[in-house]
């Protein structure tokens, strides 16, 4: 490669992202000529086989000097390499190639780049960067001041699940955009994960465990809340979000049974609580229904899923007529499924399609439960339970401890 | 050898600079002489120079280095006689090495006997020699040069009752060229020593010869009359002489001092030697394809003056906020090399000694466009001494051999006019003329060769330049031509091997010779040619149709 050694590479993977990627791509230029004139830096489109002329738009791209913030001044050869990956398209084939390019070129930080992010600018770019850049920190996944009744299925089950399990207080443990060491992506590519099944949507998840797996230090960066993209519907996110707890947990066994801290993480840039979005207009009864409607339906073969307690208590909690939120039973909940994805007693898509109603119920009767409380007594219920994942943590370990 | 009796011939060549003082003392004074220099001649002949340079060697007081001369037509009595200085005249042309000498047009010293009787009344004839005023408001918003020093650009003379203006420092007052006697009398001074035989003048501070209300007081039209005024009457009365401008200004600025021929023959261009260090450590050549491409062409018979290290610091006045720094940060991590806007260090210093580094900026500063000029002591790779005051710590004596005082002088060494180098790095017992003439594979011969396959083509230093920018941005690739001479330069700016494939498809069929060993390389053709490089390489491949 022309570019050989870099200091800095910023990854662009991109499929159909014509309506955004320049900006995007311009916002990198700047920052790479104004921020960081010193550093050898590259940009590198990982593209899927874009068929509206992503690429072409980014490689014929023209960042004149006007463009700018007059004071800036390259030092270096500014280049922009646009490529096409090969494989099946999806993020972990983009991120494989750009993980290879970081390796090749000796990158001291890779940065990954949401190529749709509407707000992407040369300052967030830097922000992104910087932490890494000067060695503070190895992985910096972005943080976002969420209202406490939205993004349901990260307040829910992703966040507290990896803080309970993995013992790390980390946010956001999905998300497009991130930035790491080199030696951090060097890692990563030695691992089999790239070629599972579920490696397609698993990637967010296991970068941030797998950094938090092999010890690498971990930060968190503040990013303004954006609306979050949805190409998926609710069932489907469900599903890839447990399919992906299932593949890291499994990724990562040998760490989590025996992590006993509590770690928090540092965290960089401005926590902007004025810009909180608000939370979106669910009609949680109307999910409810449907959840008990589907549980009802699928009822036996929840029975063969979940421990005898726990079926009872879900079937309680159904048949109730006062909202309740019982924390334990949701985690309960979630550690028999994901007991049960490891004694594979039932196929991990099977698996997946059951838990769907579960998360409905839980997700609705958050929402009507909290629907009336100030935000903060909300927020406080999602500490605790983060602290429910973690107090009972012991059964989980000890169910996947038992062998099959 | 022979002198060229081409009176372009400062376009193709090879200038050397040196102080008198610093190079070879012949009467154990300390300090260096003519009858020392011309002692050492042979050594800058064998060198392969065509072009002395020489720092002030004028009567002065010394507060600036010699650039405040007090008598314009002698010699310093330190350095010897006028007589001395012909003989090392003779004996220079005799070795077909020609002369130039400072000229310091803007001002003099107060020392200087002009100023002592324009001072001296408001009514004597020399009073209006230099810029009087009553009060000190005029010009106003001019700015300071030495801003660590002056206050002012004018100073109060208490002999006179007056101020005086003075852009440099007030003990160094303009000249008031707006006298035409004065400017006469600046042609007499040019006349006198190009009589002798000098060959040339560095012309000192030029954009600041005239005063006007409401400007800036530099650049002035005016001054580039004065200029061409003195140009027409040097070419009235001399053939092969040049006039090399200083103007420490971005080469747009300074294309008017050549006017349309009829100023200067040669000025330095400044920025292009920050950039050749910034190019090596960023280890990409972007910088130096900029300011090349910014530079505007020159009348045919002009060239600019390139160089790595001289007597001052090395400056970067002409570079951005951001490039000085990374510049200091790379090459003056020690707070003392820093001094005024610029690094006071020496090539091989700065190229942390390493060999390879130092033939590579000295391969560059032979093959950019421009015709280069070689400070004293880098042919050998002389170290400096930080802790020396001022720019002192490049001025050291020359390092001749091991012995006593480096072969410099006989004076005890407490007596020298500076202590000579003397750490184990690049102290004369290590570094020095005598050691490297005997080891064939020294600095010093290697300089000589690389001199000797510059000279064996007029291409360098007329010859068209065009990047061929690979992707590779570590390898910095260019053509030099001239009419149907072409030479392919590739340089390897990285302390790593790179490769890099040239599109060359428009010299296709040319076969490349490398010009310091004669090896021939495959044909250029109509595919990229590749061409691979160890760390710091840098190859001249002479093109054939054959």
């Amino acid at each position: 490669m022309a570019v050989g050694q870099v200091d800095i590479l910023v990854g662009l993977p991109t499929l159909n992202n014509a309506a955004t990627v320049v900006n995007v791509a311009k916002a990198i230029h700047v920052c790479f000529t104004r921020d960081l004139p010193r550093p050898r830096t590259v940009m590198i489109n990982s593209d899927a086989g874009s068929t509206d002329g992503t690429p072409e738009l980014i490689r014929d791209a023209s960042f004149l000097q006007g463009d700018m913030v007059q004071t800036s001044h390259s030092l270096r050869t500014m280049h922009r390499v646009v490529t096409p990956y090969h494989g099946i398209p999806g993020k972990n084939t983009a991120l494989q190639a750009l993980f290879a390019a970081a390796e090749l070129t000796q990158a001291k930080t890779l940065v990954v780049i949401d190529p749709a992010g509407p707000a992407t600018s040369a300052e967030r770019v830097t922000e992104l960067i910087m932490p890494v850049w000067r060695s503070e920190v190895e992985f910096l996944a972005p943080r976002y001041r969420r209202h406490p009744r939205d993004g349901a299925i990260i307040t829910q089950l992703v966040r507290p699940l990896v803080r309970g399990v993995y013992g790390v207080e980390i946010d956001e443990p999905l998300g497009a955009e991130f930035a790491c060491a080199g030696r951090f992506a060097s890692n990563c590519l030695e691992q089999d994960i790239w070629n599972q099944d579920a490696a397609t949507f698993a990637m967010d998840l296991w970068l941030r465990t797998e950094a938090i797996a092999k010890h690498f230090t971990i930060g968190q960066i503040w990013r303004p809340a954006t609306a979050a993209a949805a190409p998926t519907t609710l069932r489907q996110a469900v599903r890839q979000v447990l399919l992906s707890l299932f593949t890291t947990l499994r990724a990562h066994e040998s760490f989590w049974r025996t992590a006993t801290n509590t770690a928090t993480v540092p965290t960089w840039g401005v926590d902007d609580r004025n810009k909180v979005q608000p939370a979106g207009d669910w009609d949680f009864v109307a999910l409810g229904l449907q959840a008990r409607h589907d549980i009802n339906e699928i009822r036996q073969l929840l029975e063969g899923v979940l421990a005898p307690p726990v079926f009872s208590r879900l079937m309680d909690d159904i048949a109730a007529s006062e909202p309740r939120l019982d924390d334990e039973l949701w985690v309960r909940i979630v550690y028999d499924f994901l007991d049960a994805s490891n004694r594979g007693s039932a196929g991990v898509d099977h698996l997946a399609d059951m838990f769907v109603p579960l998360y409905m119920w839980r997700a609705a009767r958050f929402m009507s439960f909290t629907a009336h409380e100030p935000d903060d007594v909300a927020q406080t219920r999602l500490n605790a339970l983060c602290d429910a994942f973690q107090r009972l943590k012991p059964a989980l370990v000890k169910g996947w401890t038992v062998e099959v | 050898m022979m002198r060229s009796a081409d009176p372009l011939w400062y376009k193709d060549a090879v200038f050397y600079q040196l102080h008198v003082k610093s190079f070879a003392d012949s009467n154990g004074d300390g300090i260096g002489d003519f009858p020392g220099l011309t002692s050492k001649l042979d050594h800058v002949s064998a060198l392969g120079v065509d072009c002395l340079w020489l720092q002030p060697m004028y009567p002065s007081p010394f507060k600036d280095d010699g650039y405040d001369i007090s008598d314009y037509t002698s010699i310093h009595p330190s350095y010897g006689t006028l007589q001395d200085f012909e003989q090392f005249l003779d004996q220079a042309h005799a070795r077909g090495l020609r002369v130039i000498i400072e000229l310091v047009l803007n001002h003099t010293s107060d020392q200087h006997a002009w100023f002592a009787e324009a001072r001296s009344s408001r009514d004597n004839p020399r009073r209006d020699w230099y810029v009087w005023s009553d009060t000190d408001d005029r010009y106003r918003g001019v700015r300071i040069i030495f801003i660590d020093t002056e206050l002012s650009n004018w100073a109060w003379d208490p002999v006179s009752k007056a101020y005086y203006w003075h852009r440099f420092f007030s003990h160094q007052p303009d000249l008031n060229y707006d006298n035409p006697a004065v400017r006469e009398e600046i042609w007499k001074v040019m006349k006198f020593w190009l009589d002798l035989g000098v060959d040339g003048f560095r012309v000192d501070a030029v954009p600041y010869l005239l005063e006007r209300e409401g400007t800036s007081c530099e650049n002035l039209p005016e001054t580039h009359n004065v200029l061409k005024e003195l140009r027409a009457k040097l070419d009235a009365h001399f053939t092969g002489k040049v006039l090399l401008a200083e103007a420490n200004m971005w080469p747009e600025d300074v294309r008017p001092y050549f006017g349309s021929g009829d100023e200067f023959h040669m000025s330095f261009h400044f920025p292009i030697m920050p950039r050749m260090f910034m190019a090596l450590r960023l280890e990409d050549r972007k910088p130096l394809i900029d300011i090349i491409e910014r530079t505007p062409s020159i009348p045919d018979t002009c060239q600019w003056a390139i160089f790595l290290r001289n007597h001052d610091e090395l400056t970067l006045e002409m570079v951005t906020e951001i490039e000085r720094q990374y510049m200091w940060d790379e090459y003056a991590k020690d707070p003392r090399a820093r001094i005024n806007l610029g690094i006071r260090r020496r090539l091989a210093p700065l190229m942390e000694g390493d060999r390879r580094r130092v033939q590579l900026m000295s391969g560059l500063l032979m093959s950019l466009p421009g015709s280069p000029i070689m400070y004293y002591g880098d042919e050998i790779g002389m170290g400096d001494n930080m802790y020396l005051g001022d720019r002192n710590s490049v001025r050291t004596p020359m390092q001749w051999s091991g012995g006593v005082n480096a072969g410099f002088s006989s004076a005890d060494p407490e007596r020298l006019w500076l202590p000579l180098v003397s750490n184990a790095l690049y102290g004369y017992q290590a570094v020095n003329v005598e050691s490297q003439q005997r080891n064939p594979t020294s600095l010093l011969n290697w300089v000589r060769r690389l001199i000797e396959v510059r000279r064996s083509t007029r291409v360098f230093g007329r010859g068209a330049i065009d990047f061929l920018k690979p992707d590779n941005h570590r390898v910095l690739a260019f053509t030099r031509t001239l009419q149907r001479e072409s030479v392919l330069v590739v340089c390897n700016l990285a302390g790593t091997a790179q490769v890099a494939e040239l599109d060359m498809s428009r010299l296709s069929g040319a076969i490349p010779i490398e010009m310091f060993g004669g090896s021939i390389f495959p044909r250029i053709g109509l595919q990229p040619y590749p061409i691979m490089l160890g760390p710091y390489d840098f190859y001249w491949f002479r093109l054939r149709w054959l």
